[in-house]
């Protein structure tokens, strides 16, 4: 266990933030394939919409936690 | 956006069964159960605060990639349908995100429906198989497991009487 967290603590926060940009990177990727999909492929925009933005919303939350997780840690 | 011609109006939209969503992203759902186990051993082991960032921030990030993973699944899902409208059946075959098939037929050129329930659990939920065949076209259509199939056979060869009739009618717009 002693060793795992020294492993944790030696990890640079620079590495963190690279992960950080690789998800939004990912989630970019992700978000701009889905909603050509959602917009080419359905036969209603509203929930299309609705739906889209219900991803954008939880990845956004989410990489909002990660962020002050991140802020926090350094600080 | 699937264009519908004037008068055309979207009757049914045929997705597969609940239970094919469920066993397709019953893997995600599995793996996405994870950083909870990690946050709550954090906090049990009464780890240092800065460790407890670091997990949460490893398992957020986790559960970030499990979520889209999961919605990818889930526009598989949606948007692979049988759009029945008054005019016609849209068949969007949505194989993976880069491939995809999109197929239509008039109502007035189907021919034959057939229905296969297999299996104790597809007759207990109520799911099949619903096979299309049109005139003139040496390929039949197939829509896999589809909730209550029955029910969408009868609708559709409402739809296919109603679109003949409308044919075969003097001032027929068809």
């Amino acid at each position: 266990m002693e060793e795992v967290l020294n492993l944790f603590e030696a990890i640079s926060p620079i590495f963190m933030w690279v992960i950080l940009l690789g998800l939004v990177i990912f989630v970019g990727f992700i978000s701009s394939v889905l909603s050509f999909h959602w917009k080419e492929y359905s036969v209603d925009a509203f929930k299309s919409n609705r739906m889209f933005r219900g991803y954008l919303f939880v990845s956004g939350v989410l990489l909002l936690v990660m962020i002050v997780a991140l802020i926090l840690m350094q600080s | 956006m699937i264009r519908m011609d004037e008068g055309e109006k979207v009757l049914m939209e045929i997705r597969r069964h609940w239970y094919v969503l469920i066993t397709e992203s019953a893997i995600v759902g599995t793996f996405g159960i994870f950083p909870f186990f990690a946050l709550l051993s954090a906090v049990a082991f009464d780890l240092p605060e800065r460790m407890v960032y670091l997990v949460l921030f490893f398992s957020v990030g986790w559960l970030l990639v499990m979520w889209s993973i999961f919605f990818i699944i889930w526009t598989n899902y949606y948007l692979d349908v049988w759009i029945v409208t008054n005019r016609r059946v849209i068949d969007i075959e949505q194989f993976s995100l880069f491939s995809r098939e999109v197929s239509e037929f008039r109502l007035d050129r189907v021919q034959d429906i057939t229905i296969e329930v297999k299996g104790l659990l597809a007759t207990l939920l109520k799911f099949g198989d619903l096979y299309l065949q049109t005139a003139g076209m040496s390929r039949e259509f197939k829509i896999a497991k589809i909730p209550n199939p029955y029910e969408a056979k009868d609708f559709i060869m409402d739809q296919v009487d109603k679109a003949l009739k409308e044919k075969s009618s003097p001032n027929g717009v068809n």
